[in-house]
């Protein structure tokens, strides 16, 4: 028995004397239920499926990003501004639902940080030549209006999502300890980056576009449930109703979020009731024999 | 906390044989023996960080906070309700209540969840949370009974938004809340710590619409801590045995509302660099009390009681003094006294490079209108005025006090809005 399954034995039991005098009072709105006693443990073959499930659901929306990208760059040849900013608000958003943000939380490595990363924390910020995809695109757009620079740049990210190959899309996604791990962590940290970039606008250059970006979130967090779905299920029996209500109502609070402050205090809240539901997830999918 | 404990604690703290801090001193029922003779509560900062205040009690027909003597800490922080429903609503308070009620007490928190989820408690206070004299007294902003929850009919006669007064400079992002708590402990990391811990199991209900921290500071050298200018803070205030006159809520409130007391928050900026630069003798002349000792202009010691029928002129304590406009100790103004329990702030710099510092000028009152406002009103151009900026605040009800382990914050107005009036 590995040490990690020991140590579960014992919170469990530790868990079911504590559950017969049933504490913890929770507003409704953030509860995900208990955990189910004895769950059985998790095999790495048990992830095998739900692994294969989104690399089908990644590739299906690099298929649609690429030849969104490509409309972006003749809508820049043409010196179409516009058109521009229409084009890469579409490909951002198939970019987004495949659940990667900026390299903090993001699986696809250094190749996702290139794709997706800040300027913050770079020599130079903005300015730096390390500054690369969809938000360096986005600053020539919306903030510098360099539609020269956003050709270029936007030739620099095809050519970086070019590299977004079943090769090293799964050696990211990979039935390694590691990666299972990171992979498993996006059940909530999909929404963890919605919540610390996006309602934060620390991830804006100027395109403003949180709130779609939010919901784009809120797409790839349901696939992350769906492919995983049947592991989570009789783990904790109440968490996956709870996280769909809960997502519900994040989509229902997009719509009315256009509304100042009380509307965004609203939004905010239900994408953090949300992660408190979801982040027991990785928790509770304890993969036994990853570290044999 | 044992006997020794809190012996010890306050030894460390400088205030045993100071006489005045009797046992039970922390208790959410003040007593006199708390207060200085003018009816000041004593302040509880100590000297060695490492200990920790005994426990208050949180059960009682009050809550605690109101009449507990100053705690070294503390943090006041605005809520807007996102629930959207009553049940929601109803769910709120209890999910507070049950989180409180913990806190208050300290302990080893379970952990239901075991391995299978992150720890319940944030560990910020080590594994056996420190009760560290914790209040966390809950209110009711005049916007909670709007029209989400059908709670119109059952606001406290009182209770409004807060408008500007002439020489207010608000900023809505600090202005109002539909719930206001305020935290104060032994110490800034069991505030945050409970205010972490709070917001955690309320996250779908509430988001914090403004918080500021306070801290009370240590008797330099002796009595009553001073504020940022410098002055004593905190002297006069009526005696406990005046509250159910001067306090709580009055029977012409709602019936769900006693045992309450409404709660003005106002933070006002202080302008230290300018007012630095005025002389002693100018600046006593607008507080009326002597800067070193804290006695009023009149007296010798802070305890003194000024005497304005014997200098009617103000040739002694002008006319124009902070403290002879704000209380006028005339039979008539008796009724507006108010209990004050401010905290000074630090919020880093202004922009115009100035330090942003002031005071969170935190009083409890039985009646808005007759008390802190009808004394608002009056200062309105009062000398200092020229040195403090008033941006932000609000004007609450702190609820009734949750009377034991099967109540739970405004189940007084909870049920009785959900039906039966
Ligand atoms: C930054 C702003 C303020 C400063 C620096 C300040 C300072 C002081 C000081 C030094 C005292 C004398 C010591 C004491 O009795 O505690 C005092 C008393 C008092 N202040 Fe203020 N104060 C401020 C704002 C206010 C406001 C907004 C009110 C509004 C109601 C107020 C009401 C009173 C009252 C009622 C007293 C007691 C007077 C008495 O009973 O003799 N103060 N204040």
């Amino acid at each position: 028995m590995s040490a990690r399954l020991l140590s579960t034995v014992a919170a469990l039991a530790a868990m079911a004397a504590l559950t017969a005098c049933g504490q913890t009072t929770r507003t409704t709105d953030t509860s995900a239920g208990p955990v189910a006693p004895n769950p059985a443990p998790i095999q790495t073959e048990q992830l095998l499926g739900p692994m294969g499930s989104y690399e089908t659901y990644v590739y299906r929306h690099l298929a649609t990003l690429r030849p969104q990208l490509a409309t972006l760059q003749q809508d820049l040849a043409a010196n179409n501004a516009s058109a521009a900013k229409r084009d890469w608000q579409k490909a951002r958003i198939s970019w987004l639902q495949i659940g990667q943000d900026d390299q903090q939380y993001g699986a696809f490595g250094n190749l996702g940080g290139a794709i997706d990363g800040l300027a913050a924390g770079l020599k130079g910020g903005a300015h730096s030549a390390a500054f690369t995809g969809f938000h360096r695109v986005e600053y020539d757009l919306y903030t510098s209006h360099n539609l020269h620079a956003a050709q270029a740049d936007t030739a620099k990210l095809r050519s970086l999502v070019s590299q977004m190959t079943p090769q090293t899309v799964t050696k990211d996604l990979a039935l390694t300890p590691k990666s299972l791990d990171t992979w498993v962590l996006r059940c909530h940290e999909i929404l963890e980056d919605a919540l610390r970039d996006s309602l934060s606008r620390n991830d804006d250059y100027g395109s403003h576009m949180e709130l779609a970006s939010v919901s784009a979130d809120v797409t790839a967090t349901r696939e992350m449930l769906s492919v995983l779905g049947p592991l989570i299920q009789p783990r904790m029996p109440g968490l996956l109703s709870t996280a769909a209500r809960q997502l519900r109502t994040i989509d229902a609070r997009i719509k009315a979020a256009h509304g100042g402050t009380a509307a965004r205090e609203r939004l905010n809240a239900s994408v953090s009731a949300a992660l408190e539901t979801l982040a027991p997830v990785s928790e509770v999918i304890q993969i036994t024999n990853a570290n044999t | 906390m044992s006997d020794t404990d809190r012996r010890n604690f306050l030894r460390r703290a400088g205030i045993v044989g100071a006489g005045a801090l009797g046992a039970g001193a922390l208790s959410g029922q003040a007593d006199s023996a708390n207060l200085l003779a003018d009816g000041a509560p004593q302040n509880q900062a100590g000297a060695d960080p490492a200990a920790t205040l005994p426990a208050v009690p949180f059960h009682g027909t009050h809550q605690a906070g109101i009449l507990t003597p100053r705690q070294p800490a503390g943090a006041w922080v605005a809520f807007d309700v996102t629930a959207d429903t009553r049940q929601q609503l109803t769910d709120l308070f209890k999910a507070i209540t049950n989180e409180v009620r913990f806190l208050t007490a300290g302990g080893v928190r379970p952990d239901p969840h075991g391995t299978f989820a992150p720890p319940t408690d944030s560990g910020t206070l080590g594994t056996d949370v420190p009760a560290d004299g914790l209040t966390a007294t809950l209110g009711v902003g005049a916007s909670l009974f709007d029209h989400r929850f059908g709670l119109a009919a059952y606001r406290p006669r009182r209770l409004q938004a807060m408008t500007p007064f002439p020489n207010d400079n608000l900023d809505p992002a600090r202005t109002g809340g539909d719930l206001l708590l305020q935290l104060c402990a032994g110490s800034q990391d069991t505030v945050l710590h409970a205010l972490r811990q709070i917001t955690r199991v309320t996250r779908g209900g509430m988001q914090i619409r403004w918080c500021e921290d306070g801290f009370a500071s240590p008797a330099r050298p002796t009595g009553v801590p001073r504020n940022h200018f410098a002055f004593k803070d905190g002297i006069a205030n009526p005696l406990p045995d005046a509250a159910p006159q001067l306090l709580w809520a009055a029977a012409s409130e709602p019936a769900w509302t006693r045992g309450g007391t409404y709660h003005v928050v106002r933070i006002i900026q202080m302008f230290t660099e300018f007012w630095d630069r005025v002389s002693t003798q100018e600046q006593q002349q607008m507080i009326g009390r002597n800067r070193d000792s804290g006695a009023p202009l009149d007296g010798s010691k802070e305890t003194d009681t000024p005497h304005y029928g014997a200098d009617p002129a103000g040739n002694v304590i002008p006319l124009t003094a902070h403290i002879r406009v704000a209380n006028p100790r005339t039979a008539k103004t008796e009724k507006e006294r108010i209990y004050r329990r401010g905290y000074n702030y630090d919020r880093g710099v202004d922009l115009n490079g100035n330090l942003d510092m002031g005071l969170l000028f935190n009083a409890f009152c039985q009646d808005l209108d007759r008390q802190y406002i009808a004394i608002q009103n009056r200062l309105v151009g009062e000398p200092m005025v020229d040195y403090i900026s008033p941006v932000g605040g609000g004007y609450f009800f702190a609820l009734p006090g949750v009377r034991d382990k099967s109540d739970h914050f405004a189940a007084g107005l909870l049920t009785l809005s959900s039906g039966a009036r």
